[in-house]
């Protein structure tokens, strides 16, 4: 049985943290930029100011739970049989990580292509 | 399991843990706290007014049956549906799957109780309290009449004048005390009071669903109890929150209740989801297939759901890329839930499957749900949306997913376990035929509901014309749902009957692997005689063999000492013994305490504003009585738990049951603060009529002596348990934290006699909200430090008693920090509406 | 069995009917609804699929275990809880984003003709700008044929602007104004009602849409403004 480290118990929501804050930051700039008129600002072609943060904001979160992820992997055991309660939560924490990151991916899909803002 | 020295025989173990445990007769029935009573209670009486609900859903079905009917008027089918779903989501719902946790969740763990049986009596109290001011409500006719999710302005008072929806926000919001508190002690007694040896990797499932489960609660229920204090102080003092004509936004409720409302549905289902991955294990005879993965699953699922709100919401004006987020992640919800569906159905793939009742209910659960499933994937699609929405459609698809997700499993389960309620076996004469005029009508009514949804049917009318063409449809509805309710009907003679004249029952009568049915059957008030030791996943158990061997005392506290009620406390991932805690004994207090609230909520309704503050004077007495019943004025040496092992009591260790508690708590307070703040940020983004042509202005200096009060005051709370664990006295420390959370206070009151006029605009109103939430938090830092004041002067806190000021000691900290983020929302929200800071 | 054929053309002859309805989304008559009711049928056919291939595996589960082979939740768990799911769920999901941008994105039509619907206890008004003041109570005049952008608000409660043959609904919330493109593809007289609960008159919000041919339109507000009954009404055509 790996020493116990209470780190342990909290990762397993690592994953999805991040998910929730990306989600809250990317709608609420949103909301923001729509109220703000960054729609309308170009800043490359036919990219807005609006369109480039979202899909910044977007990678960003996307970025941070892969890197969670990688972190998590590093910590999983290597053989996953009777490892204990310690080995079991870096498990469980790596998955839960993997399915946060293609959440993201996923909930995030639309950002650069549809309309940001009721027109 | 080495046998105790002190051995004595079982039934003298059984009648000095029954003198100690045992809830008194009589009037004392009233002072019950232990789970299995209340446990029961709460079933029964969620069962009771599903009743009602059932019965107002007759009423509904009676009205629509053909068109142009004129059973009931507009004003009194308001109330009907209304009422209809709020019991249902309130009263039904949230306390039945609280009622099966009380009662089963112990069992499950090895534990004697839950963590804080008080509490656990206090929220049944206010469940009661709170669900029958609906009901009296509703039968002097005074019922919420403006639909389940309280829309904005409908509810505001200008619309509502009556007392109607100041009957559901102050109601509802009385049974969510009920729900929040359930949520802390479901996740305080998960992760602390287990058997030991059941470390975080053994549990039984259904305490990882109902683990979550809990913290989803402690995450969903601030939004709707912070919405509802809003809208309640709208209605009653004029605060304009939600009024677009003075800078408020309905739209802001909307939010508030959806981000409840949504998590809402998964809180619901996924307690009986796993209460199914008890059942279909012990049918399957096959242990739970991807335990692991359903882990993963379940986790994905609590923090997706957080996620979906806004389809409720898809037709309100939003830019459709934000439409997009919430349309995905309603879609990726149905992953995790597909991989528990083939998981319970791999599980049955690889046992020897059995059939029996609980089975059937289940099969009942697997093609409702499904269906429903399905048709939420195709409500998440915004075009799709935006014709069904707020059509027969969405009532079809509500009812697919909470009835299959809920009430079917919980039938299933109130079979299942029936045996453990009462010691009695079930036979089936009555459970199969009731099972399929449930199924039958339940389909009947709904299945072509989608159909009339479709055909352009909107929710919530009383009537509809015969041109229309949906007469057929809505009377098929009709006679489904009466046959539904004689199926209920026969399902209620059934358990009655078999709870009444079953034959007694050997112990463990389905041969499951879990450790409930290794208590006696009907249980012993206190559970377990010791507490077993845990040595493999704890869905791999021997009930019939550790059952006897638990009842002889040959595990953990296998006897009674001090005339305690002792469990054991163990370490959240290994579940290595930790501390002995020691629960509380029956008492009134609970119920003289959800009495008071029931005051108070009573003189808010009657609208009587200064005589409640007598109630809130009256709670908080009682609550100083709570804490003050508990503790001790002398250390207490380890204390021998059996097996050779000895442990701290509870409130000599650093980390207790209570502390985790208050931390807990803290967590659920700090989502209502950053609700608010985010609240406040979205009016100021996208409510009309900003900013106000007159701002209300932050003094700052007064704000910022507030900041630094408080800053100090949890700094003084600090340095007073440094001084305590030195060996020196903390006192001179309190006296300080209690007198700078006065000047605190009193800084934050001139802060908020600087609004001249809150009824103004909602940026005003919204920064007396946030003022005064802080100012709310310093008072009870206040009460906070002054009960730690009096512990320490009467000798009840010790260098290793220091566990008072250590829990008072979390609220300044949070206090110090909220006050912080409020102060600054505050100065932020009069500078952006380019309001003064002087 | 004939029998059975019998009854199921009854079946469907008497779905058929249902749909017919004045307000029925299975009967579109413009674009947008058109649309939808496309998804909606073939969501109806995977829904049906995957129901009964879920069912399947459920009985199959029970009766022939061995059919999953040796180890059952690699073929269950993996492929039908997350793989199987996952590619559906993609491609239904970028197909309503597609079609969904279509509906509420930006429009590309320059031709909008703009009309103002304001929702009260209890009735719609419609205004058409450009039409002399012209405002109609709880009936709508549009040309059919060409795209409208409806501009919905409303001055009390939240209401719901829904005209379910040609299209999703909107809110009418008072302080904004939200907008929903629908278009009526013939001349005709299409139901509508308040989708949202707004009180005791929420059932009798209902409103009558009268598409009017295109070229007959501007002549057919004329005479609204100025008081007339419009001569010819579509659905009184034989």
């Amino acid at each position: 049985m790996r020493a116990h480290r209470s780190i342990d118990l909290p990762l397993v929501a690592a994953g999805f943290t991040i998910w929730s804050i990306g989600f809250v930051a990317v709608y609420g700039v949103l909301s923001l930029g729509c109220a703000a008129g960054w729609d309308t600002v170009p800043v490359l072609g036919p990219v807005t100011l609006q369109r480039a943060i979202l899909v910044a904001l977007s990678l960003g979160t996307a970025a941070a739970t892969a890197a969670v992820t990688l972190l998590l992997a590093r910590r999983r055991p290597a053989a996953t049989g009777q490892g204990g309660p310690t080995d079991f939560l870096r498990i469980v924490a790596f998955y839960t990580a993997v399915a946060a990151t293609a959440s993201v991916l996923f909930t995030f899909s639309g950002v650069a292509v549809l309309s940001s803002c009721v027109p | 399991m080495s046998a105790n020295p002190d051995m004595i025989s079982p039934i003298k173990l059984h009648k000095e843990l029954a003198r100690l445990w045992d809830t008194p007769p009589g009037w004392g029935r009233f002072s019950a706290v232990n789970h299995t009573v209340l446990g029961k209670r709460f079933i029964i009486a969620a069962f009771v007014f599903f009743s009602i609900g059932g019965v107002l859903a007759m009423l509904i079905r009676a009205q629509l049956a053909t068109s142009g009917s004129a059973f009931v008027g507009p004003e009194i089918y308001g109330q009907i549906f209304t009422m209809h779903g709020s019991i249902m989501m309130f009263l039904f719902a949230i306390p039945m799957f609280e009622g099966f946790a009380i009662y089963l969740l112990p069992k499950l763990l090895g534990a004697r109780d839950m963590a804080f049986p008080r509490l656990t009596a206090f929220g049944f109290w206010c469940y009661i309290f709170g669900g029958s001011i609906l009901i009296v409500a509703m039968l002097a006719g005074v019922a919420p009449d403006g639909g389940w999710f309280m829309y904005t302005p409908l509810n505001s008072g200008v619309y509502s004048p009556g007392i109607n929806a100041d009957v559901w926000l102050l109601g509802i919001t009385f049974v969510e005390i009920s729900a929040l508190s359930a949520a802390v002690e479901i996740i305080v007694s998960v992760l602390k009071l287990r058997a030991p040896g059941m470390s975080i990797d053994r549990m039984p499932i259904m305490a990882w669903y109902l683990l979550i489960t809990a913290f989803m609660m402690l995450f969903g229920f601030p939004p709707l109890i912070l919405g509802s204090v809003l809208l309640e102080l709208e209605r009653a003092f004029d605060l304009p929150f939600f009024d677009p004509t003075r800078g408020g936004d309905s739209l802001l409720w909307q939010h508030l209740f959806w981000l409840f409302g949504h998590p809402e549905v998964y809180i619901i289902f996924l307690p009986a989801a796993g209460a199914i991955s008890m059942m279909i294990p012990t049918f399957a005879r096959h242990e739970l297939v991807g335990y692991r993965t359903i882990i993963v699953a379940v986790i994905a699922v609590a923090f997706l759901s957080f996620g979906l709100w806004v389809h409720h919401m898809f037709t309100v004006g939003i830019p459709h890329l934000a439409l997009s987020f919430f349309s995905a992640a309603s879609g990726l919800v149905a992953i995790p839930t597909a991989i528990q569906i083939f998981a319970w159905i791999a599980t049955i793939a690889h046992g020897r499957p059995r059939f029996d009742v609980p089975m059937l209910y289940l099969g009942g659960f697997f093609v409702v749900f499904i269906i429903g499933g399905l048709t939420g994937v195709m409500l998440a699609m915004v075009p799709f949306n935006f014709q069904a929405h707020d059509t027969h459609f969405v009532v079809a698809h509500m009812h697919y997913v909470l009835v299959g997700g809920f009430v079917f499993p919980m039938l299933a389960a109130a079979y299942y376990w029936l045996p453990h309620f009462t010691g009695r076996t079930s036979d089936h004469r009555l459970s199969v035929p009731a099972f399929w005029m449930i199924f039958g009508g339940f389909n009947l009514t709904f299945f072509l509901m989608h159909l009339t949804g479709l055909l352009g049917m909107p929710r919530r009318v009383e009537t509809y014309p015969m041109e229309a063409k949906w007469d057929w449809l809505n009377l098929v509805s009709s006679i489904g749902g009466f046959i539904m309710a004689i199926g209920f009907a026969l399902f209620v003679l059934d358990i009655v009957v078999q709870a009444r004249f079953g034959m007694p029952a050997r112990r463990n009568p389905w041969q499951a692997r879990t450790l409930e049915w290794a208590t006696a059957t009907p249980p012993t008030s206190y559970g377990f005689a010791s507490l077993p030791l845990i040595e493999d996943r704890a869905d791999r158990l021997d009930p019939e063999k550790l059952g006897p061997a638990l009842a002889r005392g040959d595990g953990y506290l296998g006897f009674t000492r001090n005339g305690w009620m002792e469990t054991l406390g163990v370490d959240m991932v290994t579940a290595r013994p930790t501390e002995v805690v020691v629960l509380p004994r029956s008492t009134f207090l609970p119920l003289w305490t959800a009495l008071a609230i029931g005051s108070f909520v009573l003189c808010l309704l009657f609208k009587f504003y200064w005589l409640s503050l007598l109630p809130v004077a009256v709670v908080v007495v009682l609550f100083l009585m709570w804490a003050a019943a508990t503790g001790n004025r002398e250390d207490t040496p380890p204390l021998d738990i059996g097996h050779g092992q000895s442990a701290e009591v509870h409130w000599q260790v650093e980390r207790p049951p209570s502390w985790w508690a208050m931390t807990f708590t803290l967590a659920a307070d700090g989502v209502v603060v950053t609700s608010l703040i985010f609240s406040a940020l979205f009016l100021r983004v996208v409510a009309p009529d900003w900013p106000p042509a007159t701002a209300a202005a932050a003094p700052t200096a007064a704000l910022a002596l507030a900041v630094i009060a408080s800053i100090a005051a949890a700094a003084a709370g600090r340095f007073g348990v440094g001084r305590l664990k030195a060996g020196a006295s903390p006192i001179a420390a309190q006296a300080a934290c209690l007198l700078l959370h006065v000047v605190a206070l009193a800084a934050l009151a001139a802060g908020l006699a600087g609004i001249d006029d809150a009824t103004r605009h909602a940026q005003a109103a919204m920064l007396a909200a946030v003022l005064g939430l802080a100012a709310l938090h310093v008072a009870i830092g206040i009460i906070f430090a002054g009960f730690g004041l009096w512990r320490a002067a009467n000798g009840y806190v010790s260098p290793r008693r220091s566990l008072d000021l250590r829990i008072g000691g979390l609220w300044h900290d949070a206090t110090a920090v909220i006050v912080l983020v409020c102060v600054v929302s505050g100065v932020l929200l009069a500078l952006a509406a380019g309001g003064e800071v002087w | 069995m004939p029998g059975a054929r019998r009854a199921a053309a009854l079946a469907v002859s008497l779905l058929f009917a249902g749909c017919a309805g004045d307000h029925s989304t299975l009967d579109p008559a413009g674009p947008s609804a058109r649309a939808v009711a496309t998804l909606w049928w073939i969501m109806l056919g995977g829904s049906a699929v995957i129901f009964a291939a879920t069912t399947a595996a459920l009985v199959l589960a029970w009766t022939r275990p061995r059919i999953f082979g040796g180890d059952p939740s690699r073929p269950l768990v993996l492929w039908g809880g997350l793989i199987l799911p996952s590619v559906i769920l993609v491609a239904l999901v970028f197909a309503a984003f597609a079609l969904g941008e279509r509906m509420i994105g930006r429009s590309g039509s320059t031709d909008l003709l703009r009309i103002e619907a304001e929702g009260r206890r209890w009735q719609w008004e419609f205004r058409y700008p450009g039409a002399g003041g012209l405002a109609t109570i709880d009936t709508l005049h549009v040309p059919a044929g060409r795209e409208i952008e409806f501009s919905v608000t409303s001055t009390d409660v939240i209401h719901s602007f829904w005209v379910p043959r040609l299209g999703g609904k909107i809110d009418a919330i008072p302080g904004h104004r939200n907008t929903i493109r629908l278009l009526a593809d013939t001349p005709g007289r299409y139901g509508g009602v308040c989708a949202e609960f707004c009180g005791t008159g929420h059932t009798v919000m209902r409103f009558e849409v009268i598409a009017h041919a295109a070229e007959d339109y501007d002549a057919v507000l004329a005479r609204l403004a100025a008081g007339e009954a419009p001569e010819e009404m579509p659905g009184d055509r034989p």
